[in-house]
C-alpha cells in the first residue's frame, strides 16, 4: 500500500534515531558515518526552507499548468464541466506517483503539495459530478452540516491519500472527517441526534486516541509513526474541546437557534464545566506521569484555553489585574521548578538534551551521573513510565 | 525498543563497546526534557505580566493609586536588572553564553517594564519635552546597549523595532498590511534608508568581529525591508518611466546578497533573494505582455511561469547541493 521504500523508511528511522543520539554527545561522528552507510536513504528529502520554496513553486505550476490546459480546450467545450477537473486531479495525481517513484522525492514539499491538490481536485470534481442530485432532506440545516456523501467522499480519499503517502496532516484531515461523518449521521438518522454531538465526538475522539497510542508502539505501524503522532495530539484535542463549555453552547446555538424557550442553554453545567476546566490538568498530569510529550504539551496548551473560557462566562478580577496576577504566578512557578530541577529529579530534567554540552558549560553526562546517584527508588519507578519513546523522542516537533 | 537498536548495531560492528556502554546506562534513567515547556512558560509570565503593567498604568494614570503602581513597575525593572548584573557573564565580542534561560526572560521583562515607566514619564511629566523624536531616541539608544552589553538577541529585535518607530515607519508586519503598502508614498525612502542601515549593520557585525552572531537579527530585518521598499517603489511610481531605475536596485541588491549567502552558507537568505528578485523580474514580464494584449501574450504568460517556476525547482535543488558541499 505504502509507496516509498520499505527498507529506506526503516533506515530513515534508524538514521534519525541515530541523529538523536550525535547531538546528546552519545555517539561520535564516524560512527554515525558507518551507521549511515550500512543503513542507506535514498530518498530526496531536503531542509525546511528548499521544502516550503518547492511547495510554492509546486503550487505555480500547478496553478499556471491547469489554466494552459484549459485555455487549449477551451473551445471543445469540455473545460466547462466536473469531468475536466477529474481530468486535472488525475494528472497531478499521476505526477505525484511518478515524482515520488522515479526521484524518490519524500516529504520535499513537491510531493506535499502534489498530495494536497490532487486531493482537492477530486473532492471539487466529486462535488460537481453530483452537484444535480439534491442530498438535502427538507429538516437539514445545509449552512451548518455537509451532506454525507460528500464527507464520505472526503473521507475515503483522504484515507487512501495517508495510507499511500503516509502524510501526516492528510491523516489529521482523514480523522476530522470521519469527526464530521458521525455527526452528520447522527443528527439525520437519531431522532435525539443533535443531543448526543458532544458525547459522541468524545467517545470517538477517545477510540482514535487510544487506537493511535497503542499502534504507535507495534512494529506494524511503524511507517505511520508521524501520522499516529499527530493523530494522538490531534484527538486529544477534539475530545477536550467537545466538551468545553463555550464550544458546546456556540454550536449549540447554531444548531437549534433560539427556540420557543428562549436562547440555548448548556444542559449538565455540572458535567461540562469541570470538563472545561479540569481535562486540561489531566492531560497535563497524564503527560508527567506518562513522560509522553503529546499529552503535556496539549494540556499546558489547553490550560490557556480554559483560563479564557473561564474568563469568558465569570469575571472575578478586571483583564489587567488577571494579566499581572497570571503573569506572577507563571514566572514564579517556572522559576521554582527550574531551581527545584536544577539536579534532575524523578527523571526529569530542565535542561535541553540534545546538546554535546548544555548551558553553563556541564556535560549531560554528570547530570546522568548526578541522577544515578542518590537513591534507587526511583531508577526503579522510571522504569515503568518511560519506555514508551526511551527519551530520545522527546524534541521531536511538528 | 532502543537499546536492542543500539545491540544490533554494536552486533554489526558499527558502534564501539565504549558508545554501546554509556547508551544503555543512559537508559537505565532516562531523562525527560521541559526546557521547551519551561521556556514557553517563562515567555508566558513575561509577556502577560508587562503587558498587564502596561494596562494598569494606562487605566489608572489620573488616581492616586498610579503612583504605587509606578513604584511597582520601577522596582521591577530595577529588581531585574539588579538581578542580570549579578548573574551575568563577563562582556566580550564574540557571543556570551547566557547563565540560565530564566535570567533570559528576566532581562527582557526588565527591558519590557522600562520601556513602559519611560513611556509613561514622558505622557505624565513631559521629561523630554515635547520632542518626539527624542522620546522614542533614547529608550531606542538603552535598548541598543542592554542587548549589546547583556548579548541578548530578543532584545537586540526590540531595538531593531523601535529604531524603525523612531525613523518613522512601522515595521510589524500587523502595521505594515493595514497601513497598506502601496499607499505611503513618503515612507519608502525612510524604509528603504532603514533596511540598508541594517544591512550594513549586518555586514559590519561580522567583518568587524563584534558581536558575529547579532548578524543573523540584523540581516534578516534589512533584507526583508530592503527589498519590500524597493517594490512598493516600483509599483507607486509605475507609471513613470523611471520606476524601471526601481527594480534594477532590487536586481543589484539581489546580486549583492546572493552572493553575501552563499559565502555565509545560508540558505534561508538565498531562497528570500531569490524569490524576491523572481517577483521583480516576474512583474516586468507580465508587464510587458499585457502591453502586448494578444492572445499569444496570454499563452506566453502562462508558459512564462510554468518554465520558470520549473527551472527555479531545477536550481532551489542545485543550489542546495552547492551549499552543501562548500
Amino acid at each position: 500500500m505504502i509507496i516509498y521504500n520499505k527498507t529506506w523508511l526503516k533506515n530513515l528511522i534508524i538514521q534519525d534515531q541515530m541523529n538523536l543520539s550525535v547531538a546528546a554527545g552519545d555517539l561520535s561522528k564516524e560512527e554515525f558515518k558507518n551507521i549511515e552507510t550500512a543503513y542507506p536513504v535514498g530518498f530526496y528529502s531536503p531542509n525546511i526552507f528548499v521544502r516550503t520554496g518547492l511547495f510554492i513553486l509546486t503550487c505555480v505550476i500547478a496553478l499556471f499548468g491547469g489554466c494552459l490546459l484549459s485555455y487549449m480546450f477551451w473551445d471543445s467545450g469540455m473545460v466547462d464541466s466536473g469531468g475536466w477537473i477529474l481530468f486535472l486531479g488525475l494528472i497531478s495525481y499521476i505526477t505525484l506517483e511518478l515524482v515520488v517513484k522515479n526521484k524518490h522525492h519524500f516529504r520535499s514539499g513537491t510531493d506535499d503539495a502534489l498530495i494536497w491538490i490532487s486531493g482537492g481536485l477530486f473532492c471539487v470534481a466529486f462535488v460537481w459530478i453530483t452537484a444535480q442530485y439534491n442530498w438535502y432532506p427538507d429538516h437539514y440545516n445545509a449552512d451548518l452540516l455537509p451532506p454525507a456523501p460528500i464527507v464520505s467522499f472526503a473521507l475515503i480519499l483522504s484515507l487512501y491519500l495517508t495510507l499511500r503517502f503516509a502524510d501526516s496532516l492528510m491523516a489529521l484531515f482523514c480523522f476530522l472527517s470521519a469527526l464530521i461523518l458521525a455527526v452528520v449521521l447522527a443528527v439525520l438518522h437519531l431522532s435525539f441526534g443533535a443531543a448526543v454531538i458532544p458525547f459522541l465526538v468524545m467517545l470517538l475522539s477517545a477510540v482514535v486516541y487510544y487506537f493511535s497510542y497503542v499502534s504507535s508502539n507495534r512494529v506494524k505501524f511503524v511507517y505511520y509513526l508521524h501520522c499516529l503522532r499527530v493523530l494522538q495530539a490531534g484527538s486529544l484535542l477534539t475530545l477536550y474541546l467537545a466538551g468545553n463549555y463555550y464550544v458546546v453552547q456556540h454550536l449549540g446555538n447554531e444548531l437549534y437557534g433560539y427556540t420557543s424557550i428562549g436562547p440555548y442553554k448548556v444542559p449538565y453545567p455540572v458535567f461540562f464545566w469541570p470538563w472545561t476546566i479540569l481535562v486540561p490538568f489531566i492531560y497535563t498530569g497524564a503527560g508527567l506521569y506518562k513522560k509522553d510529550i503529546i499529552p503535556l504539551r496539549t494540556g499546558l496548551i489547553l490550560i490557556a484555553i480554559a483560563a479564557v473560557t473561564f474568563k469568558n462566562y465569570y469575571h472575578v478580577l478586571p483583564i489587567e489585574s488577571t494579566l499581572v496576577l497570571i503573569g506572577l504566578v507563571t514566572l514564579g512557578a517556572s522559576y521554582w521548578v527550574i531551581r527545584y530541577l536544577k539536579v534532575p529529579k524523578h527523571g526529569f530534567t530542565s535542561e535541553e538534551l540534545q546538546q554535546d554540552t548544555i548551558a553553563g558549560g556541564i556535560n549531560i553526562e554528570s547530570l546522568i551521573i548526578a541522577t544515578s546517584q542518590p537513591d534507587t527508588i526511583h531508577g526503579t519507578e522510571n522504569k515503568f513510565g518511560g519506555g514508551d519513546f526511551g527519551g530520545g523522542g522527546s524534541s521531536s516537533s511538528f | 525498543m532502543d537499546t536492542d537498536l543500539y545491540k544490533k548495531l554494536h552486533d554489526e560492528g558499527l558502534i564501539s563497546d565504549e558508545t554501546l556502554v554509556r547508551i544503555a546506562e543512559k537508559h537505565k534513567t532516562p531523562l525527560f526534557s521541559l526546557h521547551w515547556e519551561l521556556k514557553t512558560l517563562l515567555y508566558l509570565g513575561v509577556t502577560l505580566l508587562s503587558t498587564g503593567l502596561g494596562i494598569l498604568v494606562y487605566k489608572n494614570i489620573d488616581t492616586i493609586g498610579h503612583q504605587f503602581i509606578l513604584l511597582f513597575l520601577a522596582g521591577i525593572c530595577a529588581g531585574c536588572f539588579f538581578y542580570c548584573t549579578k548573574k551575568r557573564n563577563p562582556f566580550s565580542r564574540g557571543k556570551v553564553k547566557s547563565p540560565s534561560s530564566f535570567y533570559d526572560y528576566i532581562l527582557l521583562l526588565g527591558c519590557l517594564s522600562l520601556l513602559s515607566f519611560l513611556g509613561y514619564l514622558q505622557f505624565q511629566y513631559h521629561v523630554f519635552g515635547d520632542n518626539y523624536g527624542l522620546a522614542t531616541f533614547i529608550p531606542m539608544l538603552i535598548l541598543f546597549y542592554v542587548a549589546y552589553e547583556f548579548d541578548h538577541i530578543g532584545i537586540l529585535s526590540l531595538a531593531i523595532t523601535n529604531l524603525a518607530i523612531w525613523s518613522g515607519v512601522a515595521i510589524t508586519p500587523y502595521r505594515i498590511i493595514s497601513n497598506g503598502l502601496f499607499s505611503s508614498d513618503s515612507l519608502i525612502k525612510p524604509y528603504l534608508f532603514l533596511g540598508l542601515l541594517l544591512l550594513a549593520a549586518a555586514y559590519f557585525s561580522e567583518s568587524y568581529n563584534f558581536k558575529k552572531h547579532f548578524k543573523f537579527t540584523y540581516h534578516n530585518f534589512g533584507l526583508n525591508i530592503s527589498f519590500l521598499a524597493l517594490l512598493t517603489g516600483y509599483f507607486s511610481f509605475y507609471e513613470s518611466p523611471a520606476s524601471f531605475l526601481w527594480l534594477i536596485a532590487v536586481l543589484i541588491l539581489g546580486f549583492i546578497l546572493y552572493k553575501d549567502a552563499l559565502k555565509s552558507k545560508s540558505f534561508y537568505f538565498l531562497l528570500l533573494v531569490i524569490l524576491y528578485v523572481y517577483i521583480a523580474i516576474s512583474t516586468l514580464i507580465v508587464r510587458i505582455l499585457i502591453s502586448m494584449d494578444s492572445e499569444l501574450a496570454f499563452v506566453t504568460a502562462l508558459l512564462y511561469f510554468i518554465g520558470s517556476a520549473i527551472s527555479l525547482i531545477i536550481a532551489l535543488i542545485h543550489l542546495n547541493k552547492k551549499i552543501k558541499e562548500i
